[in-house]
C-alpha cells in the first residue's frame, strides 16, 4: 500500500522527466521555428502542472488553491505563448 | 502621562502613515515627475538636462517638499516599534532592528530627492554634471533598499509571534510583508544596468519594488491603525469583549 | 489523519504494514474532504513568489520580442546540457520531497529525513552546477553587460539561485525537525510548508529552462 501511494509520485516524476527529454531532442534536431516554440511551452506547461497537482499535491487541494494555481499557470503561459506569436523573427526556421 | 494621552499619540502617529502615502505619491512621484515614468538612466545628458529645465519648478518643490513628507516615515516607525515591543517583552531586538531601518529609510529617499534638487539647482551648468547628480540620487535610493527590507522582516517577525486574539497584523500579511521586503533585492541591478527591466526606471525595479513597498506600507497602517482603536476602546468603554480581544489567545 | 494510528506506533515509527490496518491511510485520505497541504498564509507567500517570477517571465518574453535575432544569437552561447542537467536535479529533487510528507503521513517516520536529505543533496548539486555555468561564461567574458540577453540570462537565473539557497535552508530546517521525529501523521504542516516552498523552486526552473535555454 505503501508503494502504492508512492507509484503515482514515481509516475509523475518519469512524467516530467521523460518531457524534459522530448523537449531537448526536439532541440537537438537543430529545428527551430514556431511549431517547435510552441510545443516546448507546451511541454514546459504540462511539467509544471504537474508538480502543481502531484508534487504540491494541489490535486487534491480545495477548489480555490487548485484554480489559483492552475490558473496561474494558464494566465502565465498564456501570456508567454502570445507574446511569443507575435515576436519579430518567430517564424524563421535556421 | 496616562494611558488614554499615550494612546492619542500614537493613533496621531498612526495616522502619520496614510498621510504619508498620499503626500509622498504626490509629491515625490507627480510634482517631481517620477510618475508615470522616471527619467532613464540611458538619456543622454543633454536629454536629461533639458527635462530639467522643462520641468523645473515641479521638480523642484516636488522634491523639497517630498523631503519633509518623509519624515513622517518617523512617526510611524516609532509606532509600529512601540506595539512591536508589547508584544516581544523584555528585550525587543526585532522592534530595534524595525525602528533602526524605519529610521535609516528617512535618509534613504530624502536625500537621494536632495541630490535632485541639487541637479535642478543650476540648470545651466555642464550636463554632465547634472546627469551625475540624478545618477547618485537614484543609486543612494535604489541600492539601500536593505534597510528597510530589515524594517520590514522585523516587524513581520514580531507580529507572527503576537499571541492576542486580535494581533496587530494577521499572519497572511506577515508573509506578505516578508515578500514585499525581498521584493527590492533586483533593485541592486540599477547600480549596473541603464536599460531594461533592472534599470532604475524598469517594471522589475521602480515599479514592482516601489508598489509592493507602498502596498505594505498601506495595510500596515490599517492595522497599525485599528490596533491603536481598539486599545482605546477599551479604555474608553471597557467590556468583556473588548478586553478579550486584547487578551492573549 | 490525525487519530488514524496509535500514537505510541507513530512516535517510534515501529507501524504495522499499512495492508494490515483496516483502513490505510490512503485510502482514508483519498476519501477525505479536500485539504490545502502545509500552511495557507504560506501559500499566500508562495502565490506572491509566482506572480513576481510571472511578471520577469513576461518581461523576458517583451524584451525578447523586440531583439528576437539577438537573443536567438546569444542562446547558443548558453550550455544546454547544464541546463537539462540542473532540470532533471530539481524534479528529481522535488520528487523526494514531495515523497517525505506523505511518508510521514504514513506514519513512516525514518523515510522522511532520507527523502529531505536525499532532496537536499540534490538541491546543492543544482548550487555546484550553476557555480561551474557562471564560471564558464564568466572566463568567456560573458558578463551581466555583455547583452541583453545575458543580462536576463544572469538576473534571472541569479534571483532563482537565491531562492533555491533559501528554498535549500527551508529543507534543512525541516531535515533537522524530521530527523528529531516531529513530523508524523498528525502533525505534517511544518513540513508540508517547506516541501511546497521547494517545489515552487522547481516549477520556477521549469520556466527559466524552457525560456531561457530552449525556447526558439
Amino acid at each position: 500500500m505503501t508503494r502504492s501511494v508512492l507509484m503515482p509520485l514515481q509516475r509523475t516524476w518519469l512524467l516530467v522527466v521523460g518531457a524534459t527529454a522530448v523537449a531537448l531532442w526536439m532541440r537537438e534536431d537543430r529545428l527551430a521555428g514556431f511549431t517547435i516554440g510552441a510545443m516546448t511551452l507546451a511541454i514546459a506547461y504540462a511539467k509544471a502542472r504537474l508538480v502543481i497537482l502531484d508534487f504540491m499535491e494541489l490535486r487534491h487541494a480545495p477548489l480555490l488553491w487548485r484554480c489559483l494555481l492552475e490558473g496561474w499557470l494558464l494566465l502565465v503561459s498564456s501570456l508567454i505563448v502570445t507574446i511569443y506569436a507575435s515576436s519579430g523573427a518567430a517564424h524563421h526556421s535556421l | 502621562m496616562d494611558e488614554k494621552t499615550s494612546l492619542k499619540y500614537q493613533m496621531l502617529c498612526a495616522w502619520s502613515g496614510p498621510l504619508f502615502l498620499v503626500a509622498f505619491i504626490y509629491f515625490w512621484g507627480m510634482m517631481g515627475f517620477n510618475l508615470p515614468a522616471p527619467p532613464s538612466p540611458a538619456l543622454g545628458a543633454d536629454e536629461l538636462a533639458a527635462r530639467y529645465v522643462e520641468h523645473l519648478g515641479g521638480i523642484r518643490v516636488g522634491f523639497l517638499v517630498s523631503m519633509i513628507v518623509m519624515t513622517l516615515y518617523i512617526p510611524w516607525t516609532a509606532v509600529l516599534s512601540a506595539q512591536m515591543m508589547r508584544i516581544e517583552g523584555r528585550s525587543p531586538v526585532l522592534a530595534f532592528i524595525q525602528l533602526i531601518g524605519g529610521a535609516l529609510t528617512v535618509p534613504v529617499v530624502s536625500i537621494s530627492s536632495v541630490f535632485w534638487v541639487a541637479a535642478a539647482y543650476r540648470p545651466e551648468r555642464a550636463p554632465e554634471i547634472t546627469q551625475a547628480l540624478t545618477d547618485s540620487g537614484w543609486l543612494i535610493i535604489d541600492t539601500l533598499w536593505a534597510c528597510t527590507t530589515w524594517q520590514m522582516v522585523a516587524a513581520a517577525l514580531a507580529a507572527l509571534h503576537d499571541k492576542c486574539a486580535k494581533p496587530l497584523f494577521p499572519r497572511w500579511l506577515c508573509f506578505i510583508t516578508i515578500f514585499c521586503g525581498l521584493s527590492f533585492a533586483p533593485a541592486t541591478m540599477t547600480g549596473i544596468l541603464k536599460t531594461g527591466p533592472f534599470a532604475w526606471d524598469g517594471v522589475l525595479s521602480f515599479y514592482f519594488p516601489y508598489f509592493c513597498w507602498l502596498l505594505w506600507f498601506a495595510l500596515a497602517s490599517v492595522y497599525m491603525i485599528l490596533e491603536v482603536a481598539r486599545r482605546r476602546q477599551a479604555i474608553d468603554s471597557p467590556s468583556p469583549a473588548s478586553s478579550a480581544r486584547l487578551a492573549h489567545a | 489523519m490525525p487519530g488514524q494510528y496509535p500514537i505510541g506506533a507513530a512516535r517510534t515509527g515501529t507501524l504495522p504494514d499499512a495492508d494490515a490496518l483496516p483502513l490505510s491511510a490512503a485510502a482514508r485520505s483519498s476519501a477525505s474532504p479536500r485539504r490545502l497541504p502545509g500552511d495557507r498564509d504560506v501559500w499566500i507567500f508562495i502565490y506572491a513568489e509566482l506572480c513576481a517570477f510571472g511578471l520577469f517571465f513576461v518581461a523576458y518574453m517583451v524584451y525578447r520580442s523586440d531583439r528576437v535575432d539577438l537573443f536567438n544569437a546569444s542562446q547558443l552561447g548558453l550550455d544546454r546540457s547544464l541546463g537539462a542537467l540542473n532540470t532533471i536535479l530539481l524534479l528529481t529533487s522535488s520528487w523526494a520531497v514531495a515523497a517525505a510528507p506523505r511518508a510521514a503521513r504514513l506514519g513512516r517516520i525514518v523515510a522522511v529525513p532520507r527523502y529531505l536529505a536525499f532532496g537536499i543533496a540534490l538541491g546543492l548539486a543544482f548550487m555546484v552546477v550553476k557555480y561551474f555555468e557562471y564560471r564558464a561564461k564568466l572566463h568567456a567574458g560573458i558578463t551581466i553587460s555583455t547583452d541583453m540577453f545575458y543580462m536576463f540570462y544572469f538576473c534571472l537565473t541569479g534571483i532563482h539561485l537565491m531562492h533555491v539557497i533559501a528554498g535549500t535552508i527551508i529543507l534543512i530546517v525541516i531535515w533537522l525537525n524530521a530527523r528529531a521525529r516531529l513530523y508524523h501523521t498528525g502533525n505534517t504542516t511544518g513540513l508540508e510548508a517547506g516541501a511546497s516552498y521547494w517545489h515552487m523552486v522547481d516549477l520556477l526552473w521549469i520556466f527559466l529552462f524552457a525560456l531561457l535555454y530552449l525556447l526558439r
